[in-house]
């Protein structure tokens, strides 16, 4: 019976040789160790089977293995990017080329401009401003898993937490609108903001609201005001963004202003 | 001078083909020990040549693969994809037919 150390031993052999497709990976370990307990059915020991072993493939270069089953893998990938290249370059040219050539109401052009929009709706801002704006901006926790401060226990932070008065404004970081505003045992009074399809942003533990479900609001609308109500200890605003549902880092998007 | 490894690049393929045909499920290790079991030691595939075609052919849909757990790590068996079960078997018997050929072909010159 061959050890679990002898395993991860076996596998960091292959990977210094260049060897990092995992499911290749997966299958030279299993290739080698088969071996190795072939060879010590014969009686040999794990050490001596283990370098008869690798006497028996030292000419094979695991580099070049590793990227042929990548090329295998990625074949039609690599061409799809590489006609995606071509593509953007025919577009370009076409694009730079068409207003000298024909008049404006050439259905390429009506195309042209279609697909230029749908490039515009796939760029949408995310929410990306600070939903308060005093002029010290302290996250005394950060998003992602942490210690929580009062129940002690590990835990996924879904957002961020900022510091703040009581009272202080909170704005919409972007245009959308209000999915709920209401109160809750644990969020305490809380709103959501629906921006886009993809984007949601929601803020806990307000004192009061400025806005109601259904509201439509622009960037910079006053929505609220920072609290500490529900699970709460002491004024802070719980700010949470949502891409597609699924809890996302704000930080990542404050840093892109 | 060719070694039969140079005579295998246009054949391996079906050779393995042929022999998960014969076998059924099988994992690389084994398809090499058994290929060199049945030539006497002959045709040695290694992991090099063997690896890269079970997985072109894995991608094709020629083969289908399952994981099981082995003696603390995963193994990959291969075995035939049922629905491509009379192509492997034309190609086995246009193999087999191009062998005897080239038999025909060459026995005459020794």
């Amino acid at each position: 019976m061959i050890h679990p150390k002898q395993i991860a031993f076996i596998r960091r052999h292959l990977r210094e040789r260049g060897l990092h497709n995992r499911e290749l990976l997966e299958e030279m370990t299993d290739h080698y160790l088969t071996e190795i307990e072939d060879e010590m059915e014969k009686g040999h020991s794990f050490e001596a089977a283990l370098s008869i072993c690798l006497d028996l493939h030292q000419g094979w270069d695991m580099k070049k293995l590793n990227r042929s089953i990548f090329f295998i893998h990625h074949k039609s990938k690599i061409f799809m990017a590489s006609m995606s290249v071509i593509c953007m370059a025919f577009f370009a040219y076409f694009q730079l080329a068409t207003p000298v050539e024909a008049p404006v109401e050439l259905p390429q052009i009506t195309e042209l401009h279609e697909l230029s929009l749908e490039i515009q709706m796939v760029s949408f801002e995310p929410p990306n401003t600070w939903p308060i704006k005093t002029r010290e901006k302290e996250i005394t926790s950060a998003f992602g898993m942490r210690m929580h401060p009062e129940k002690k226990v590990k835990q996924h932070h879904m957002g961020i937490d900022i510091r703040a008065d009581e009272g202080t404004p909170v704005y919409a970081p972007e245009t959308g609108t209000v999915l709920t505003a209401k109160y809750d045992g644990k969020k305490g009074n809380y709103i959501q903001i629906q921006h886009d399809e993809t984007y949601t942003t929601r803020y806990y533990h307000l004192k009061s609201f400025d806005v109601k479900a259904g509201d439509k609001i622009e960037k910079g609308d006053k929505i609220g005001e920072v609290g500490s109500t529900g699970y709460s200890f002491g004024p802070h605003l719980h700010y949470e963004v949502r891409k597609n549902g699924k809890a996302v880092d704000p930080e990542d998007y404050l840093g892109l202003q | 001078m060719k070694s039969s490894k140079d005579f295998l690049s246009g054949t391996l393929r079906t050779i393995i083909l042929a022999l998960l045909k014969e076998h059924g499920k099988m994992y690389g290790y084994e398809i090499c020990q058994l290929t060199a079991k049945l030539t006497h030691e002959e045709i040695l595939l290694t992991e090099g040549a063997i690896y890269p075609a079970l997985h072109k052919m894995e991608k094709q849909g020629l083969l289908v693969s399952s994981k099981v757990k082995v003696n603390g790590r995963t193994r990959k068996y291969y075995e035939l994809n049922q629905e491509s079960l009379p192509e492997v078997a034309q190609e086995i018997r246009l193999l087999l037919d191009f062998s005897q050929h080239l038999k025909n072909l060459l026995k005459p010159a020794l």
